[in-house]
């Protein structure tokens, strides 16, 4: 008897599974949601004890409610929602900031001719595999991201780790495209910043 | 050059795809090595940025999960009682209707061979009742740990 390469449970065969009492599918569910949920709860959530618990919240949450998900949305996309209005609501509990909009400028796109110093911007010779060691800009990025607004750090997360395109974010955030790509738009700046401050401050 | 530098927004955007560039400021950054360079540094950042380890529990999520959740009862075996109870209806039915036909048949036979009659039919049934419900249940463990 020849064991044929089975095609993976799509996501509506996996719900009807889960729905039907098979528990075991949505173990599943959880290993193709666990990255986006993980990633989302590293971002948000700045206590790691809190984190666990709040992962298996949001995990019950998705159980309880999947009989109401009428795919609408992706799966994940649904997960990530869910994900998103648990860490706000612990952040609400704990009354934690998810971006402090008083700390930007009114319009921070209107800075044509406002650059950085010439010494920290890479020139036309700039190699930068070679300025500075993959491992030291992961640090320093690593940092860098760190000291984002949580908002920030998650949408930073979302679209260039995780591979979210603008509308998904903006579903699982509730927040408009627009405000998405300014938020990102903003976040990548800050980063740049800090990553050219390395630079200076290394003297490279 | 006369054309202004590219924006912060601009940069970024052409350090995603040029191609989100309007004509202008493509053929800005074509002959801009400063605008090139800037482009490049945000390009370098974000695949940095993607690059980055995910960050992953010390603990099986999955595994936490599955043990969190409520744990579902067995459906009650509505199919395999009404095969049961159609089956008893039908052997009722029978004796009801050809029981007293039956009688002298059975008073005739031996007291032994009527006996052993019965056992063996009661034997048979009672076999394929549980072997409807031994297979009910595998079909119920494979559904659930499948």
């Amino acid at each position: 008897m020849s064991n044929l390469p089975t095609s993976p449970a799509t996501d509506q065969q996996l719900v009807a599974q889960v729905l039907g009492g098979n528990t075991a599918a949505f173990g599943q569910i959880v290993q193709r949601t666990e990255g986006l949920v993980t990633q989302m709860l590293f971002k948000m959530i700045h206590h790691p004890a809190d984190r666990p618990d709040i992962a298996q919240e949001v995990y019950l949450k998705v159980f309880k409610n999947l009989a109401g998900f009428k795919f609408q949305a992706k799966l994940s996309t649904w997960v990530g929602q869910i994900t998103y209005n648990t860490c706000l609501h612990y952040l609400e509990k704990k009354q934690l900031v998810l971006v402090d909009l008083s700390e930007h400028k009114p319009d921070d796109s209107s800075e044509e001719g406002r650059s950085p110093p010439v010494s920290l911007v890479a020139g036309p010779g700039y190699d930068p595999e070679t300025a500075l060691f993959d491992q030291d800009l992961a640090t320093i990025l690593s940092t860098a991201i760190e000291q984002l607004p949580p908002l920030y750090r998650t949408l930073i997360a979302l679209y260039h780790q995780q591979e979210l395109s603008y509308e998904e974010i903006a579903q699982i955030t509730s927040l408009p495209d627009g405000t998405v790509k300014n938020y990102l738009f903003r976040a990548r700046k800050q980063l740049k910043q800090h990553l050219l401050a390395s630079y200076q401050r290394d003297d490279l | 050059m006369t054309s202004p530098h590219l924006s912060e927004r601009a940069l970024q955007e052409a350090a995603e795809s040029a191609s989100l560039l309007p004509a202008p400021q493509v053929a800005h950054l074509r002959g801009c090595l400063l605008c090139q360079g800037r482009v490049a540094t945000y390009r370098h950042l974000l695949t940095a940025v993607a690059h980055l380890p995910q960050p992953t529990f010390s603990f099986d999520l999955t595994a936490s999960v599955l043990a969190q959740l409520p744990q579902t009862r067995p459906a009650f075996p509505w199919v395999l009682s009404g095969v049961v109870a159609l089956v008893l209806g039908v052997v009722v039915a029978f004796l009801a209707l050809f029981g007293p036909l039956l009688a002298p048949v059975f008073q005739s036979l031996s007291t032994g061979l009527g006996a052993g009659l019965v056992a063996v039919a009661g034997f048979f049934v009672a076999g394929q009742c549980l072997e409807l419900l031994a297979r009910h249940r595998r079909q119920m463990r494979q559904l659930a740990f499948s």
